[in-house]
């Protein structure tokens, strides 16, 4: 009790130093708790509407109709040892609609009576469907242009009239303005409509509500006794799963960010209580020197560690409880979801353990070498008790940095992610080093010839070398996310700005049938616009690769990465033929296809494809084309620029092998500048061709747009956490340093400089480092936003300056007066300093 | 006179530390004021190098009334003629012996070749020629006090102001140094003034003071 006490009064006594930590530990762990927050908050909504999502407990799905007999071995195997209680068939498809005024691209399903067997619809008043009348959100109504009462829609040559409004379906996951809204009707509307033709983009569903869920060993064995690679078995886990996965990467990246946060307020924290603990060695000295016990006076320390970490932790946890509220309240708006309402036990729980666990990693080694200490050392003005740049000194912080790195990859959530950011955060930490000590050498050669202030503010940069390093890195990292955000989100937004990229197409149209081809092509003529890569489209699945079967054990623990390769190998893929390359792809190794065709013909696989799934220049691939296998030898890579919004396929065979396989038509249509032009095409394609569907490519690309302007928002404000917490480490910085600099400060005054003159020797100092740090995290963000922008989208022209500018400027203007304030006490030391009595 | 006090009071509080004290001193001469520990001496020293206002009465050190002058005026008076030698060295630990000793030159102005060469010169008179890119932790207790010696007497000031300059090292060291300070006082005709509590120093000045219950006698 007398230790708590004890403790408790030497934190009082030093309140500012108390308030500091805190302020910079909360800050610190504020982001990382909000996080965690939403991403408990998102999975629990995600996992208590899995069934709604689905709709059932089991669902089987084919782009084929579903034989009877692949139905009857399901309903046998599920009587084994479960139940099928209820069960439907059901078809989605997407289609083009026809209002007042426009059309649209819409997403039907029918709705057989009695399903979904979870969760309910809401609608605006009761009305049945029928096969004159559908169910739809109002946003069709508007996107069609529908006026006033006008509630009939035509797809399919027919009319239909909306008979309810949908406010909720259970189906519905987060809204974010979807690309194609929806439409509920009828199995016998559907047939009414006669949209259902060969290859058409339809989904044919079959779905069981049973007894209880299946396992994942029932799901597999299920699976095998189907034998059917164009079946997919959905369940409400998996659907649960796909839904969001964009948010949870988002969520991952942000963790990222906060993170960088925290390990920003750790670098305030070790400096902080550098300064506590150095402040406190007569102190520990007297403590000794009295009789108090090694232990007693460690665990003195301990107890003041752990107030601090439990202070701070708590003030972040706090924060971010009264704060996520409001934040949850935008990205209700913004996902159009109603999110639950969930005390985040977890995060708390998270927090705490970040907060304590990294304060005393950070702590230990100092209080540790307090602890081994003779007493006379720390009365002494200069020991080795200063020297922090020990090799032992580094092994103590051995814990620290696996306690980072394990965190780093349980943020991430994915090996691949978390390795790369460990290997980045290496490799910036000892380009930064590097980079460092060839500064203080140019710097400490400079101050053999600068005038007084400039040599003494040099001076102090290349001779406090941890120090320099530390300011170094924590205004580089901030500078860099500010910068590099930014800049990236305006790169992609002028990729995507399709009123400045006249190559963008203005509409993609698919499920064109063979015997539209030509009628399609003339319709276009006649109206003076020209068809983009019209191509050839043929459903197929990858089953070997050089005679290995390829198949997806879900019994297995995938990483985030070997998830998507799976999923990848098992969808079913997309697949053309064509001689030669459209301008949005390019061969990056192997050769052209050849001229005839060999006893294999030639397969090109997009680069990022191949690579996911480990395939290489001369594999040989089998796949199923309608039930019938087909080999494909590997022959090139190529790099496909996705966004040209033009037809582009992972797999493109070589001409004159798939010709008569069962297959559809993708084409785009040219850059068509009016609105009104494009709104009366569409109508006209609707009229002539009401199986084809087409999607706006103006509309979809605002909506990515919109979608990365918030994304961009939200690793933003991570990004300004990052810059806050780092004007706190730069003043703890710099306190820190101007406590060790009293008597230097009481020293020069005896020699004769003025005030004004140590300002300046502290000023040049903080604004030399800041300046070469800044400008250095400036111009690595700006070739950082470049390889990006490049390497994803081939994107040449040099990224905006303004944030390279703009941050760097602010900075070095935050730091003078950050270090006026830490500094403030130093130099007000009197020149009688060392004279008192 | 290089230093004319008259009626010289300070106070902390209600305490009483100097109670109107005299004490003047010729150009070249030296004194040694001594006193028990919490008599004041450093207290008068503060007062004298300009480091620390008098309450009352006049302070005028090398021609200026020290009460009536402004900080920078003061901080040009200690660059330009005034020398101050500390118990407890205080080096600044970043820069090297040259650089310690270089600094009150740099301080003042531009430094030339004949600059660098007084502080090499100097260090070289207090044997520590070949320890010039040494830094103070490297450097022993003895050696610290050499660079101090050395770093007071660079910028040739008028009056050198001694702070218990023997009061951290041992017996032997201690004479050493105070020998080196007498000899280089005497050899460049500085004024002295040596605040200590050993009576035998007082043998090496032309006067030796005793300040108790703020007075000196």
């Amino acid at each position: 009790m007398k230790l708590i006490t004890q403790a408790s009064k030497g934190l009082l006594y030093r309140k500012k130093f108390t308030l500091i930590f805190i302020i910079n530990l909360a800050l610190g762990l504020g982001g990382l708790v909000t996080l965690d927050y939403f991403k408990n908050v998102f999975d629990h909504l995600v996992s208590s509407r899995a069934k709604s999502l689905l709709g059932s407990d089991l669902e089987l799905q084919s782009r084929f109709p579903i034989a009877d007999k692949k139905i009857e071995i399901t309903r046998n195997f599920i009587s084994q040892k479960n139940k099928v209680i209820k069960e439907v068939e059901y078809k989605t498809l997407f289609t083009m609609a026809k209002g007042e005024e426009r059309t649209r691209l819409v997403s039907l399903q029918t709705i057989p009576k009695g399903f979904p067997f979870y969760g309910d619809f809401e609608f605006d008043k009761a009305s049945d469907l029928s096969e004159k009348i559908i169910h739809a959100y109002k946003d069709v109504l508007v996107l069609l242009g529908n006026k006033g009462d006008n509630k009939k829609i035509i797809f399919g040559e027919k009319e239909f009239e909306i008979g309810s409004i949908v406010l909720r379906d259970p189906q519905q996951t987060f809204g974010m303005g979807a690309a194609a809204p929806r439409i509920f009707l009828s199995p016998e509307a559907l047939e009414r409509a006669e949209l259902i033709r060969k290859g058409s983009t339809v989904r044919y569903r079959h779905a069981f509500k049973l007894e209880r869920e299946l396992t994942t060993d029932e799901i597999l064995t299920l699976k095998d006794e189907l034998n059917d690679i164009a079946i997919r078995i959905n369940t409400p886990e998996k659907s649960s799963e796909q839904v969001g996965r964009l948010l949870r990467y988002l969520n991952d990246f942000l963790g990222l960010v906060s993170l960088s946060a925290l390990l920003l307020a750790l670098i305030g924290i070790y400096y902080l209580f550098r300064a506590h603990i150095y402040s406190q060695r007569k102190t520990i000295g007297i403590y000794l020197a009295l009789g108090m016990k090694r232990k007693e006076v460690l665990n003195l320390y301990i107890i003041q560690t752990f107030l601090l970490a439990t202070l701070g932790t708590l003030f972040g946890i706090i924060s971010s409880l009264i704060l996520s509220p409001s934040l949850f309240n935008i990205l209700e708006k913004v996902l159009e979801v109603s999110l639950p309402s969930l005390f985040p036990w977890s995060s708390v729980g998270l927090g705490l353990f970040v907060g304590l666990s990294s304060v005393f990693l950070v702590a230990w080694p100092f209080l540790l070498k307090f602890y081994k200490q003779p007493p006379q050392n720390l009365f002494e003005e200069s020991t080795e008790v200063d020297n922090d740049n020990t090799v032992s000194n580094f092994k103590n912080y051995l814990p620290l940095l696996f306690f980072v790195v394990a965190f780093i990859f349980y943020l991430s959530n994915s090996l691949l992610v978390g390795s790369i950011f460990t290997a980045a955060l290496a490799v910036l930490l000892i380009s930064s080093f590097v980079f460092v000590r060839i500064l203080l050498i140019v710097l400490e050669k400079l101050s053999k010839n600068a005038s007084l202030e400039w040599s003494m503010g040099f001076k102090y940069i290349s001779r406090f070398k941890l120090n320099s390093f530390s300011v170094f890195v924590s205004l580089f990292f901030s500078t860099f996310l500010l910068v590099f955000i930014p800049s990236l989100n305006d790169t992609l937004q002028k990729e995507l700005d399709v009123n400045s990229n006249s190559s963008l197409p203005s509409f993609f149209m698919f499920d064109i049938q063979d015997e539209q081809k030509v009628e399609l092509e003339e319709f276009f003529e006649e109206k003076d616009y020209s068809l983009i890569a019209l191509s050839p489209m043929i459903r197929g699945r990858l089953l070997r690769k050089n005679g290995e079967k390829i198949s997806y054990d879900p019994s297995k623990k995938y990483s985030r990465e070997e998830e998507r390769a799976q999923r990848l190998r098992n969808r079913g893929i997309n697949i053309s033929f064509k001689e030669s390359l459209s301008d949005s792809e390019s061969i990056v190794s192997g050769k052209p296809f050849s001229k005839t065709i060999g006893e294999i013909p030639e397969v090109s696989v997009e680069v990022r494809y191949a690579e996911r799934l480990k395939i290489k220049l001369g594999d040989i691939i089998d796949f199923d084309i309608a039930g019938i296998e087909v080999q494909g030898k590997v022959v090139n890579f190529r790099k496909v620029r996705w966004t040209s919004f033009v037809p582009n396929f992972f797999l493109v065979f070589q001409p004159g092998f798939l010709e008569d396989a069962p297959k559809t038509w993708l084409a785009a249509v040219s850059n068509i500048a009016k609105e009104e032009v494009k709104s009366k095409l569409q109508i006209d394609l609707v009229d002539l061709f009401p199986n084809v569907s087409s999607i706006d490519v103006t509309r979809v690309v605002n909506r990515i747009r919109n979608l990365m302007t918030q994304m961009a928002f939200a690793l933003q404000a991570m990004a300004f956490l990052c810059f806050v917490v780092g004007i706190f480490v730069l003043f703890a910085l710099c306190r820190d340093l101007s406590l060790r600099k009293l008597k230097d400060v009481a020293l020069l005054k005896v020699v004769g400089m003025v005030s004004g003159q140590i300002r300046r020797v502290f000023v040049i100092e903080i604004l030399a480092l800041a300046f070469f740090s800044t400008m250095s995290a400036s111009i690595f963000g700006i070739l950082t936003t470049y390889i990006f922008g490049y390497v994803i989208f081939d994107y040449t022209s040099m990224p905006s300056l303004t944030m390279a500018v703009l941050v760097p400027v602010i900075i070095l203007f935050i730091c003078v007066i950050v270090s006026q304030f830490a500094y403030k006490k130093a130099l007000k030391t009197s020149a009688s300093f060392f004279l008192e009595d | 006179m290089i230093v004319d006090l008259k009626d010289v009071t300070k106070s902390y509080g209600d305490i009483s530390i100097l109670k109107k004290l005299n004490l003047s001193l010729d150009s070249g001469k030296s004194v040694t004021i001594l006193g028990h520990s919490g008599s004041g001496k450093s207290t008068l020293l503060s007062i004298l190098g300009g480091t620390l206002r008098a309450d009352g009465g006049e302070v005028n050190v090398l021609g200026n009334d020290l009460l009536n002058s402004n900080e920078d005026s003061l901080s040009i008076m200690r660059r330009k003629k005034l020398g101050m030698i500390f118990q407890h060295f205080h080096l600044i630990n970043h820069l090297n012996a040259y650089e310690n000793v270089l600094l009150p030159l740099e301080i003042d102005g531009d430094i030339g070749e004949e600059q660098k060469n007084r502080a090499k010169d100097l260090l070289s008179k207090v044997g520590l020629a070949d320890r010039l890119e040494h830094f103070p932790s490297q450097l022993s207790g003895g050696e610290k006090q050499r660079v101090a010696i050395a770093r007071a007497l660079v910028h040739n000031p008028d009056l050198i102001l001694a702070d218990e300059p023997s009061g951290s090292l041992d017996e032997e060291t201690g004479k050493e140094v105070m020998d080196l300070v007498f000899k280089l006082v005497e050899e460049q005709g500085k004024s002295l003034i040596l605040v200590t509590h050993n009576k035998e120093l007082g043998k090496f000045t032309d006067r030796v003071m005793t300040l108790d219950k703020g007075v000196l006698s």
